[in-house]
């Protein structure tokens, strides 16, 4: 049976500002979303406001998504990925994968005993969701959970009170006719492991900017990894994973404007001294001279690429870089040092635009087909506010495409 | 008119296992005691047969609308609504109040909370002034007004035309401008096949060399007056519209130089490029001419000003014998493909030159250029001699376009920009409702964006216009005509510029507005009311949530804050709080408001008389209101009515104020343990015993069937 739906791949603020408009405009729309909850990124900004607001763009996503849960005729597949996509006269069939819901979201009340009890609970065995209003309200990595591993660590499926637990549930195949398809996977950020020489997994107290967004936004303060203390002194480096000749050849767009928002909200709410290692400072947007003007006055700003960081003494960080060409290198102490990761190709995309009939870019980006739409990230690095505008142009284009049919 | 319906509270039994529990019983007796409730006790509701239980009753009592006292889990982890929705009720049906705490060991039953039965008098207060409103068919007008004569103008054009809108396009040029051929061959292709034909395109009508007199009137119905090329005024209705116009470019030059016949703007290079003849004489028929190109000498640039230099780099280097070297300063690569094209300006063959620090030093002399500077990676000075230099434009806004936006009723940025990048006027509305800006009249990116946000726009247009009859609900916003002095304070203080008037009268257009209540508070005579967002409701709901208050003995019962929450930034927070375990102190009593500008300060002064310790306003960040200026009215009110306590010898202190983002979980965690601290170093508000005799003499005199309880 095919209704006429759309089906979108992604359920962060591309997927969800897609869905919500097709579905206004009367559309059924099946958004998959392969994580256990809705939001993506967007959902894991944290604000950067000083005592005003620095148009970071971030809570942009915060109604969108809400609307995503609450606008009638979307089907919600979380945990599944379309395996298969054919396309024939009457549109196309998606076979749709789904993992197990090891929590039952019709049944766990989201108490959190399981969680207080968990013994790989530090571990992250047992998520919470990004949004309010997301289902169940825990769920379990298997990544993580002990269960997994041995097959016998039942404790939460014992003594959950709904006893909405069950390990032994067994993963689940749809199929989705639709008449076109949104891609909407959004993009991964770059594994900042992979330049050794930055020390990523191997110095302690070297982040991601993204896991210090999370800081911020979870808990309100910056922490050290290695012994939850307040940072005094912060480094970023910028365009990791960036502006690479062999690789990502591309800027990432966002990584400037993210990493001087975040090194003027340490300086002004935490007193942070900091330091951003940059080749040129992108501020596009709409407030470039104002916030370039002010960072230059408030952060310390150093036109260099740091080529070795190293572990100092009491968890610091040892950054290596020439301030200028001819002179001698010289090595700076942080207590922590952020990478502003870039922003690369989703890693299923080779797989999609094969399996779809989609279009990849040079750079591995997803391109539109025949009734294939893309919107957000996943078409390139966009921001927030321009991932719901692209997702807009998305979701005109499907309607203008069903409406041609 | 609007009806009452019958009020109906269903109580979820999951938390109600210990039914003698006095807690318990204070829960039910507060929702008896509104007049004329219907009270059921149902099994667990986020259940299938608790669900199926809520359902049936309903259905038997044609309840549309119902309260239901649950835990804040079940609410925020959406487990209520999907079991109700299996069970057949409409999404929305149920309002759940918060008024459980699940068990801390499996197997025990929930705990009702410390606030609940305030939580249930809230939530019946709010449900007293709700009103269901009848939906009228509004007639708006279907046409769109584009102002613009670029890429995405044209783009903004066939777009509306294709979906059967009349479109009048308005430029300010005779031509219609084709892309900047800066942009790219690719841009310069796509403006000229949307051109073509677009005149006789039934339905599209230009007007050339117009310009925008005035536009007046609301979302769906503008009137707009434009002159033609002879000045000649024209009325029009149109439903929405569409700026799509580049703001005026000026050359990017570093003090102390000037345009001449050496020095030319990027786009005047273009133009002599287009005609070889010109460009050899222009350079004084040179064999191999000396250009420089130049971006970001004087302001910071913008990618759209690289690509153009990259663009004639590669187009000099492949059709003449140039030497061609590029200036950067910070190079703004961020768009599409763009770093890749400077990668292959250098391999092609142009000297690069990036300065850091200095600006170069530049002669100007007749036979040529000469430039000075220190260069970073010989690191010593370096002279350079050019036959001509290029430079780039930035927006330069001039009186002509400021006056454009006075027009329109929009700001202009710093950078030109017409509507500032604000919260909730992005990706493509503006602050006023129904004018959208698109594409570079609010954009320095390349115009791959451009594309994305017209499309954005016409996205918007259809959902705000659709077939031409909206079904809107109408009178949300109720002006009294026998106070109101037709100041038109209302119609200045919108936001959303949602305030029209009709019959000489202000009239809120609901098309526009979102109900954030900023021209009901700041109304001089008191004449505005938002239906179920009236005062009477919220001075109700506060004293509601002062009530209940222990024992009949506790004279001086524990210490209360009230905490009045924006629905855009501080609610949200504060639910995200909780599901990732935060817990409000107790004594925290929560009102939610739909913007910080409905706050009116006579709420305040109710809250500290019926004994609340301190108020706290939660509202957006300065600059990220949702409502635009909710925020800085607010704070205007808090700041008028600390210094009106202070004169009266109360403590000011207790009037607090702070921010928070919608993500900003953290954040409001912090502003109620602020708000907190404050309090403990206060002490008690003097006005609580007072308030306390009060309630205790009311709930004698009012409620005697439930005295022998308080006693």
């Amino acid at each position: 049976m095919n209704d006429g739906r759309v089906l979108i791949l992604g359920g962060g603020i591309a997927g969800a500002t897609a869905a919500v408009s097709l579905a206004g405009a009367g559309v059924p729309v099946t958004l998959v979303e392969k994580d256990d909850f809705l939001g993506g990124f967007a959902a894991r900004l944290a604000c950067k406001a000083l005592d005003s607001c620095q148009k970071c763009n971030g809570c942009l996503a915060e109604p969108r998504l809400a609307a995503l849960m609450t606008t009638p005729g979307i089907d919600i597949l979380r945990r599944a990925q379309v395996r298969e996509l054919t396309q024939g006269d009457n549109g196309f069939l998606a076979r749709v994968a789904q993992r197990p819901a090891y929590i039952d979201p019709e049944r766990c009340t989201g108490c959190g005993i399981c969680l207080q009890k968990c013994p790989a609970a530090a571990e992250g065995a047992l998520r919470r969701p990004l949004l309010v209003g997301d289902r169940p309200p825990l769920a379990i990595d298997p990544a993580a959970c002990l269960y997994f591993r041995d097959g016998r660590s039942t404790l939460c499926q014992d003594i959950c009170p709904e006893e909405a637990i069950d390990f032994g549930r067994k993963p689940g195949e749809i199929q989705v006719a639709a008449k076109a398809v949104v891609l909407a996977t959004g993009f991964a950020p770059y594994p900042a492991g992979q330049k050794e020489r930055l020390g990523y997994g191997i110095v302690p107290n070297v982040v991601t900017a993204m896991e210090l967004e999370a800081m911020l936004r979870d808990q309100g303060a910056p922490r050290r990894p290695s012994d939850g203390q307040k940072p005094a002194k912060v480094a970023f480096i910028q365009c990791v994973g960036s502006r690479e000749r062999l690789g990502h050849n591309y800027c990432s767009r966002v990584c400037c404007g993210y990493a001087l928002r975040l090194g003027r909200s340490l300086k002004h709410r935490h007193g942070t001294e900091v330091t951003v290692f940059y080749m040129d400072l992108q501020s596009f947007g709409q407030v470039p001279q104002e916030i370039l003007e002010a960072a230059r006055r408030e952060l310390n700003l150093v036109r260099s690429m740091p080529y070795d960081v190293m572990s100092g003494e009491g968890g610091r960080v040892l950054v290596e870089y020439q301030a200028q060409s001819g002179q001698p290198s010289r090595s700076e102490s942080f207590d922590m040092l952020a990478l502003s990761v870039g922003m690369t190709p989703g890693a299923d995309n080779p797989e999609l635009a094969r399996g779809l009939g989609a279009g990849l870019s040079e750079q591995g980006f997803l391109r539109p087909g025949t009734g294939i739409f893309v919107a957000g990230a996943a078409c390139r690095p966009l921001d927030v506010a321009e991932s719901v505008a692209s997702a807009g142009r998305a979701a005109l284009d499907a309607l203008r495409y069903l409406e041609a049919k | 008119m609007a009806q009452a319906t019958r009020r109906a509270v269903f109580i979820c039994q999951g938390g109600a296992q210990d039914q003698a529990d006095l807690d318990y019983k204070r829960l039910r007796w507060t929702a008896e005691a509104q007049s004329d409730p219907l009270v059921f006790e149902v099994p667990q509701a986020c259940q299938a047969e608790g669900a199926a239980a809520i359902a049936r009753l309903a259905n038997q009592h044609g309840l549309a609308r119902f309260l239901l006292a649950a835990c804040p889990m079940a609410g925020a982890a959406g487990s209520l609504e999907h079991a109700l929705g299996l069970a057949g009720l409409a999404l929305g049906a149920a309002r759940v109040i918060d008024v459980f705490d699940l068990p801390e060991t499996p197997g025990l039953a929930c705990r009702v909370t410390e606030g609940a039965a305030v939580a249930m008098a809230q939530a019946l207060a709010v449900e007293e002034a709700w009103r269901e409103l009848p939906l009228e068919a509004r007639e708006v007008a279907g046409g769109v007004l584009v102002v613009g004569n670029g890429l995405a103008a044209l783009e903004a054009v066939t777009g509306l035309a294709d979906a059967g809108r009349e479109v009048l396009l308005l430029t300010p040029t005779r031509r219609l401008a084709l892309a900047r051929p800066g942009l790219g061959k690719e841009a310069s292709e796509a403006a000229a096949a949307l051109a073509e034909g677009l005149e006789d395109r039934p339905g599209v009508e230009i007007i050339r060399r117009g310009s925008l007199v005035s536009l007046s009137g609301t979302a769906g119905d503008f009137q707009a007056v434009v002159n033609d090329a002879a000045q000649r005024p024209r009325l029009l209705r149109v439903g929405a519209v569409v700026v799509a116009q580049a703001p005026p470019q000026a050359p990017n030059l570093p003090p102390g130089l000037a345009i001449g016949p050496r020095v030319v703007t990027l786009d005047d290079l273009w133009a002599l490029m287009s005609s070889p003849e010109h460009f050899r004489r222009a350079l004084g028929d040179k064999p191999a001419p000396r250009v420089g190109l130049a971006v970001g000498l004087g302001r910071e640039p913008s990618p759209l000003g690289l690509r153009s230099a990259c663009l004639a780099a590669l187009g000099l280097m492949a059709e003449t014998q140039a030497e061609v070297t590029l200036y950067t300063t910070n190079a703004k690569v961020a768009a599409p493909e763009l770093e890749e094209l400077t990668q292959r300006v250098r391999s092609e063959g142009a000297l690069m030159v990036k300065f850091t620090q200095d600006r170069p030093a530049v002669t100007v002399q007749e036979s040529g250029l000469r430039l000075r500077y220190m260069e970073d990676i010989l690191g010593r000075e370096v002279e350079q001699e050019l036959d001509i230099l290029a430079v780039d434009e930035t927006a330069a806004p001039d009186r002509q376009w400021r006056a454009l936006a006075r027009t329109l009723n929009l700001t202009v940025g710093t950078n030109g920009a017409l509507q500032p990048d604000q919260v909730g006027s992005l990706p493509v509305r503006t602050v006023r409702a129904g004018v959208f800006a698109v594409g570079p009249a609010r954009s320095t990116g390349d115009w791959l964006a451009w594309s994305d946000e017209v499309g954005e726009a016409l996205l918007e247009i259809e959902q705000l216009l659709g077939e031409g009859q909206p079904l809107l609900e109408s009178g949300r916003v109720v002006v009294d005509r026998r106070r109101c002095a037709i100041c038109l304070t209302c119609v200045r203080v919108c936001p959303r510029q949602a305030m029209g008037r009709r019959d000489r009268r202000p009239f809120s257009n609901p098309l526009a507005c979102t109900g954030c209540g900023t021209c009901a508070s700041e109304c001089p005579m008191d004449a505005i009311q938002i239906v179920g967002d009236d005062d009477a409701r919220y001075r109700r709901e506060i004293r509601a949530a002062a009530a209940p208050r222990g024992g009949m003995l506790e004279l001086a019962p524990p210490d209360e804050l009230l905490v009045l929450a924006c629905a855009n930034s501080a609610a949200p927070a504060l639910a995200a709080a909780r599901l990732s375990g935060g817990v409000p102190p107790a004594g925290t009593r929560v009102v939610r408001v739909p913007c910080a500008g409905k706050v009116d300060p006579a709420f305040i002064l109710e809250a500290l008389g019926q004994g609340f310790d301190g108020v706290l306003l939660l509202s957006c960040f300065e600059d990220a209101c949702y409502s635009l200026t909710g925020n800085v009215w607010a704070g205007m009110r808090l700041e008028h009515l600390r210094h009106v306590v202070s004169e009266a010898g109360f403590q000011p202190e207790r009037i607090m104020g702070a921010a928070a983002a919608p993500s900003g979980r953290a954040q409001v965690m912090e502003a109620l343990r602020q708000a907190w601290d404050r309090l403990d170093e206060l002490g008690t508000n003097p006005l609580k015993t007072a308030a306390r005799v009060r309630d205790l003499l009311g709930r004698f005199t009012v409620k005697v069937d439930h005295t022998y309880v308080i006693l």
